[in-house]
């Protein structure tokens, strides 16, 4: 049943993606949305399609895991959670969203955000 | 036994101060965790992420060690993330006991992590161990004119198996900001998320993100943001709006209606001052 995107979320989360059914609530929910150029259902749908582009997309790090689509996903798959599996195959091929050596003004931001965004941004 | 963190030792040392403070008051001592590591912040939700999880057993055995002595199995954080990190990794070692074992033989040179450490919120020892007929006693300043909007983020609530109230209608802060006698202002975004290490990857997200949360809360009529993370707390006041409300601990408004001035910052009573001369 799984193929290529699909197999290999399944493999990092034991999801399967098949079981969405395109409702929307994960858009719906997600508070940074419109931050974001692909939306959650949309991310869920491109992995069961095997569309790779989908791992080029923003959302895949703009998601900030605060996990509002998990609790109302109707088909408990975790949308959250199959994002954060598509940026940990990203960051496992050695792509990182952030330069941590980069970061203009490092000693005026807090601990939390940096070591929060170097465990979810980089690998 | 409590668990600090990064931010009450760097950014968030008031909320430290306060929390340690009005703790007191309510008969709570809150002994810091001895030799304890940053709990790694966010939990990795790899099925076969191993390494991320060690940080935050580390501390799990430390409270293990020192709970022995002091015969007490709960590890209190006052940090939203470190809650949930520390959380959500000692009920995924419990339950999958070979994944506790790989991380036991990996840490080789540390006693074996037994998983009977129970972790919880700062919010829940005051409602559950303290009561809030207790804190009811303990105020000493008026504070109705104080209306305040609890912020509850993300952490503290999802996913549901961590949460420690309702994650789509939580009252647990509102009922201690009652307790207080300010009033709780519910808003709509009191659940939302304040966009967390977003402040990192683009700051404009954030921005906005805190203006919009900022801007509900003020359209339900608060004069005050109140939360329990320290991300959030920095992540709302980045917000660019003029005269935005301000956002503090709830330790912060429970130091101040006890009575513990000397425990805020000037900065914080600043904030309170001009919410009584506003009025």
């Amino acid at each position: 049943m799984f193929r290529g995107l699909s197999q290999k979320v399944y493999d990092l989360t034991g999801i399967n993606v098949y079981l969405c059914h395109q409702c929307g609530i994960c858009s719906g929910s997600c508070p940074l949305v419109k931050s974001m150029d692909i939306p959650p259902n949309m991310v869920v749908r491109m992995v069961q399609m095997d569309m790779n582009e989908v791992l080029n997309s923003k959302t895949i790090w703009i998601c900030a895991s605060c996990f509002n689509c998990t609790v109302r996903c109707p088909r408990n798959i975790d949308p959250a959670r199959i994002i954060n599996a598509l940026r940990i195959i990203k960051q496992r091929e050695g792509v990182y969203a952030v330069d941590l050596r980069k970061i203009e003004k490092l000693e005026e931001l807090p601990q939390i955000a940096l070591i929060a965004a170097s465990r979810k941004l980089t690998g | 036994m409590y668990f600090p963190g990064c931010a009450l030792k760097s950014t968030a040392e008031d909320y430290e101060k306060t929390a340690i403070a009005v703790a007191e008051k309510l008969g709570v001592e809150l002994l810091e965790l001895e030799r304890w590591n940053c709990c790694g912040v966010v939990f990795n939700v790899a099925a076969d992420a191993v390494m991320h999880h060690i940080a935050a057993v580390r501390d799990l055995i430390r409270a293990q060690e020192m709970g022995r002595k002091l015969n007490d199995n709960r590890l209190v954080t006052i940090c939203s993330m470190c809650y949930s990190t520390l959380k959500r990794v000692n009920q995924i070692v419990k339950d999958d006991p070979e994944k506790l074992r790989n991380i036991n033989e990996f840490m080789d040179e540390e006693e074996d992590y037994e998983g009977n450490i129970e972790v919880i919120h700062l919010l829940q020892v005051f409602k559950d161990l303290v009561g809030y007929d207790k804190i009811k006693e303990k105020v000493s300043r008026r504070m109705e004119k104080i209306k305040a909007a609890p912020f509850y983020g993300c952490a503290l609530l999802r996913p549901k198996e961590v949460s420690i109230d309702d994650p789509e209608d939580p009252k647990i802060m509102e009922e201690l900001i009652e307790a207080l006698g300010a009033e709780a202002v519910k808003f709509p975004y009191e659940i939302k998320c304040c966009s967390s290490y977003n402040v990192i990857y683009d700051r404009k997200i954030t921005e906005e993100t805190a203006a919009e949360i900022q801007r509900a809360a003020e359209r339900w009529g608060a004069n005050i943001i109140v939360t329990t993370c320290p991300l959030c707390h920095y992540n709302l006041n980045t917000s660019k709006r003029k005269n935005g409300i301000p956002t503090i601990y709830f330790t912060e408004l429970m130091a101040y209606a006890f009575g513990l001035e000397e425990t805020l910052s000037p900065e914080t009573l600043k904030i309170f001052n001009k919410i009584l001369e506003e009025i």
